[in-house]
């Protein structure tokens, strides 16, 4: 049966629907989802690569150029082998900052929002003759096989077909990572049919040739010399110039470019499809040269291009014209969908939303859904309307070549994208212009001039030069990559496009700055963006990106502001393309910059780092090794590290910190010092604004209701580097150690009091009992009188002195320390002379309090006597009988020097280095215990003071001992909060 | 360099000449020799990937 138009058109359409069917089972999961998801589904959707110029074309091409058709194929399998370091880096990109498009590419790494329209323009103008090359093969096809055939009608129906499945499928919803489960699947089983369409095609040719002309299948010399001859040889600058167009594909095709970094794109299946999907490439390629020969054979040489449709017809075979046509339709289908869509997105982020941004007050998704679905019909219809102009005179290889030679001026581009940060966006479009406008003149124009003039067919010749269209890749594509040279050599990069080219150049380390941002906080991000983007939107985006980040709404450390302004504007450029998108972040979530800032966002560095040390290699690898080994070794000190930058952010925060301030590493870094809690943030913040290098202060602990002890170290250097590093250790187990020692000095103290103690009390009672005595004698009142005021104050005397041993014995042992009061530093040397006069000694001394009574200390009063008591003590120890030690006191603007002085016999130069250190005496044993001038040491630093001494005190003389106290006066002292 | 790195690029110079395979024909297999050849670079570089994905 002679199949006519409107029975093929029938069963197109048939074909279609049964396309529509497949994908909107798989969108609504009437398929499994194993099957839907399946890795080979999404490497059989790379199939949509072999268009209409495969099924058909490749015929055609090996009859003008033999071998030289494989280029379409095996430049495919060239660009998948090298994917790691071709499409690995643009798939990171692609995905890190929702990338959709090579437009969106080229704007983002050259930060130029005409690098991304003239793309568009570019990609645009050399896919149209591509897609009317499909329409093209459709009628062409139906045209054979019914030559009455009106093709417009036919090709106009057919497009509005593919244009509804592309807006069905690929346009129905907006998103920035948006998916097509039912198209991938419906191209995965267009592909697939296609290639089974094929192989059994080019079986049956070869089973013809085996059979009709005994040919030895594989031997070519048994081949008939008729066929032979029409093949001409392959010029190496053919093959050549082929294979550039065709290893660029993966990156320059959009509808690949879809396919392989937007559409649930992913590494592991990058690196399934390097090595399984020139599989499919050799299948494919494999039945072009029997259908050829069988063609040449049964057919002619007109039309070697549809060989594969009429071998059917020449062999009386209709199930396989009906195979043929089918294949065809459906390798055309494909293409024209997905390249629609891919196209439909680019337009819309670099030729609309550029110069139309849409109402905020109304649904912007919604506006953006029905924009792109406008312009895939725009696309459709200028595919359409090429078509008619072209009048079907031109072949489809002609078609094909002249896209791909448009489509690889893009090329330079990309190369210096990913490998040159010289590249700049004046040198790209300049390349671009130069590469277009020869292509343009040596290959479209003539295109279409010569559909003008010819009505019938024309071979693959383009001019009366077979070879000028290889020459004419070479020129445009040379000339492209010379001008690209040297205007980015010779004109100055801007600093915005070095940080791109920062993140896109593969050898390049993408180095963030560390700025703050003008919005503090989340809800700040939402009402900065309420402008551009309207409230339902802001809130949308804003939540979304914080949903992305595992962030709460309340998120407010800066680090992590940072990572959320990325994430938007990625987000916002996966919408509206990455000019727009950088614009509006630029625009309404600025960083505040103040003057130059070189500072490196570290902790970025090291997460990025993190992410890519399974990549590294060689000496890289192992300075990240070590990288990992010194951050491990930080983290797990056991002490407190915080590593602060000058303006305050917190960069490290380790275990041990975490663990003694109760907040977490993930609170604190990236956060600055001012979010900590109040307490801490007191105390770093004093410590930070002081100019000593160590501090040892009193906190509440968390954990219970008492307190700890830290103490705080930092360097001595002024600045550093990367800010500031401090150290926090845990001092309670020492502090209660030292208080446990002060109390037993301070019993130690008592017992060695005992003596004197006994004698002094006794002194009295015995006054007291002999008072009582004359009592019993006294004749008059006056005498009662006067001998009750003396029994009076010799009882005065006695509860003064168990008042002052009970008060010194108290001090220190309760829990509850007071806070330090302003006390009389006078008053605080009279209380301890008063305690040692109250020992008999052998060698009575002098004491001479020389301290001003005006001079007001903060302190613990029974703490500080107890050092007067130390230093008192072994100043006496030390004189001679009858001597004098002076306690003076000098006071200056903020602290008060007070020195105790004696004449004994001195410290030896050696041992001054060491009279503070714990348990070291020059006394007997049983003299003394070593810890009185560790304990006086001690709590002198508690009040803020230092204690040193010099000895000889006399120079002249070579004798006596001077201890120096400097403690801060009262009205200066800072307080610690608590 | 890797060794799956240096397998590929080994494999580079046939995939540029395949076409120009023919000339090498010995035997009976000349016009699929390119595919035969073919075969093998695909299974290279299978293995190549392998490698690195140890790696």
């Amino acid at each position: 049966m002679e199949p006519n138009w409107q029975l093929l058109l029938a069963a197109g359409l048939a074909y279609l629907l049964l396309l529509f069917l497949s994908a909107y089972a798989a969108e609504r999961a009437w398929l499994p989802k194993s099957l839907v998801r399946h890795p080979m589904v999404r490497l059989l959707a790379l199939g949509v690569y072999c268009s209409a110029w495969a099924f058909y074309g490749s015929v055609g091409m090996a009859a003008e150029l033999g071998y030289g058709y494989l280029a379409y194929y095996v430049g495919l399998a060239i660009a998948l082998v090298f994917s790691a370091v071709i499409l690995r880096p643009v798939l990171e990109l692609a995905k890190n900052y929702q990338l959709a498009s090579l437009a969106d590419l080229f704007a983002f790494r050259y930060r130029s929002r005409w690098a991304g329209l003239l793309t568009t323009l570019a990609v645009l103008l050399a896919m149209l003759p591509m897609l009317a090359l499909q329409i093209q093969a459709i009628t062409d096809s139906i045209t054979l096989l019914d030559p009455n055939t009106r093709a417009w009608p036919v090709a106009l129906l057919i497009c509005l077909l593919l244009l509804l499945f592309s807006v069905l499928f690929g346009a129905r919803d907006v998103s920035p990572t948006e998916q097509h489960p039912g198209l991938i699947f419906a191209l995965a089983f267009e592909s697939l049919f296609k290639l089974i369409a094929l192989l059994v095609l080019g079986g049956v040719a070869l089973f013809e040739l085996l059979d009709n002309w005994g040919m030895d299948v594989f031997n070519l010399n048994s081949v008939p010399p008729e066929f032979v001859l029409t093949t001409p040889a392959l010029q190496p600058v053919q093959w050549f110039s082929l294979l550039l167009m065709f290893i660029s594909a993966p990156l320059v095709l959009p509808h690949l470019f879809q396919l392989l970094f937007r559409e649930d794109a992913d590494l592991p299946r990058i690196r399934l499809a390097s090595w399984a999907f020139p599989i499919y490439l050799l299948l494919m390629a494999l039945p072009v040269l029997p259908l050829l020969w069988a063609g040449q054979g049964l057919l002619g040489p007109d039309n070697p291009e549809y060989y594969a449709l009429g071998l059917g017809m020449a062999l009386d075979k209709p199930w396989m014209v009906w195979l043929a046509f089918l294949g065809g339709l459906s390798a055309a289908a494909g293409i024209t969908v997905l390249a629609a869509i891919a196209l439909a997105s680019m337009m819309l982020n670099h030729l609309v939303l550029p110069f139309h941004k849409p109402r905020f007050d109304r649904d912007v998704y919604r506006w953006l859904l029905w924009v792109r679905r406008l312009l895939i019909g725009v696309v459709v219809i200028l595919s359409y309307t090429l078509y008619l102009f072209l009048n079907q005179v031109q072949s489809l290889s002609s078609l094909g070549i002249i896209a791909s030679t448009g489509l690889l001026q893009l090329l330079p581009g990309i190369l210096g994208l990913l490998f040159w940060s010289g590249a700049n966006r004046k040198g790209y479009l300049a390349g671009l212009v130069v590469g277009l406008a020869v292509w343009a003149s040596s290959l479209l124009f003539p295109m279409l001039t010569t559909s003008l003039d010819f009505a019938e067919r024309l071979p693959l010749h383009f001019a009366m030069n077979h070879d000028q269209w290889s020459h004419t890749t070479l020129l445009s594509l040379g000339l492209n990559t010379l001008v690209f040279i040297l205007v980015s050599v010779f004109t100055k990069t801007p600093r915005d496009e070095q940080e791109a080219a920062q993140t896109c150049v593969i050898t390049s380390v993408d180095r963030r700055h560390r700025l703050p941002l003008k919005a503090l906080n989340a809800n700040e991000f939402i009402d900065a963006l309420r402008r551009p983007l309207g409230q339902i939107m802001a809130e949308q985006e804003v939540k979304r990106a914080l949903k992305q980040l595992g962030s709460p709404l309340g998120e407010y450390r800066p680090y992590a502001l940072r990572r959320l302004r990325d994430t938007i504007e990625a987000n916002l450029s996966g919408l509206m393309g990455p000019s727009v998108a950088q614009a509006l972040v630029d625009r309404y979530l600025p960083y505040v910059v103040e003057g130059e800032n070189n500072r490196d966002d570290i902790y970025f560095f090291e997460q990025r780092l993190d992410g890519f040390h399974h990549q590294l290699t060689g000496m890289a690898a192992e300075l990240d090794r070590l990288r990992r080994h010194h951050r491990e070794t930080l983290y797990n000190l056991p002490i407190g590290v915080c590593s602060l930058a000058d303006d305050g952010e917190i960069l490290l925060w380790n275990r041990v910190m975490a663990e003694m301030t109760g907040i977490s590493e993930d609170q604190a870094i990236g956060a600055r010092l001012d979010s900590l809690p109040a307490h801490w943030y007191d105390l770093l913040d004093s410590f930070l604004k002081s100019t000593t290098t160590k501090l040892t202060v009193e906190q509440p602990d968390p954990g219970s209701q008492g307190k700890r002890w830290f103490s705080l170290h930092r360097n001595a250097a002024e600045r550093q580097a990367e800010g500031i590093v401090i150290l926090l250790e845990d001092e309670t187990e020492n502090k209660m150690l030292e208080s446990e020692l002060v109390h037993s000095e301070r019993l130690a103290s008592i017992g060695r009091l005992a003596a004197g103690v006994a004698h002094e009390i006794g002194n009295p009672i015995t006054g007291i009992d002999c008072l009582a005595q004359d009592l019993k004698y006294a004749e008059n009142r006056e005498d009662i009188e006067q001998i009750g005021q003396q029994i009076r104050e010799q009882a005065l005397r006695v509860t003064k002195i168990v008042r002052s041993l009970v008060n010194f014995s108290h001090a220190g042992q309760d829990e509850d320390k007071s806070e330090h009061q302003p006390y009389s530093l006078q008053q605080v040397v009279q209380d301890a002379i008063d305690l040692l006069s109250l020992s008999r000694d052998v060698n009575p001394v002098i004491f001479i309090n020389e301290v001003p009574a005006q001079l007001i200390v903060l302190c613990d009063a029974q703490r500080l006597s107890q050092v007067f008591i130390n230093l008192l003590g072994n100043a006496r120890d030390a004189s001679p009988a009858n001597e004098v030690i002076r306690v003076i006191a000098t006071g200056e603007e903020e602290s008060v020097v007070v020195e105790v002085i004696d004449r004994g016999g001195g410290i030896n130069q050696n041992d001054l280095d060491h009279i503070f250190d714990p348990f070291f005496t020059t006394k007997e044993v049983g003299k003394g215990t070593g810890l009185g001038l560790f304990l006086a040491y001690s709590i002198v630093e508690e009040h803020y003071g230092h204690i040193s001494a010099e000895s000889p005190a006399f120079a002249t003389e070579g004798l006596g001992t001077r201890f120096i106290i400097r403690l801060p006066l009262h009205r200066v002292l800072p307080e610690v909060t608590s | 360099m890797p060794l799956s790195l240096l397998l590929k690029l080994l494999i580079l110079p046939i995939y540029l000449l395949l076409p120009f395979t023919l000339n090498w024909s010995l035997g009976p297999w000349p016009w699929l020799l390119p595919f035969v050849i073919w075969i093998v670079l695909i299974l290279v570089n299978a293995m190549a990937e392998v490698l690195r994905s140890r790696r």
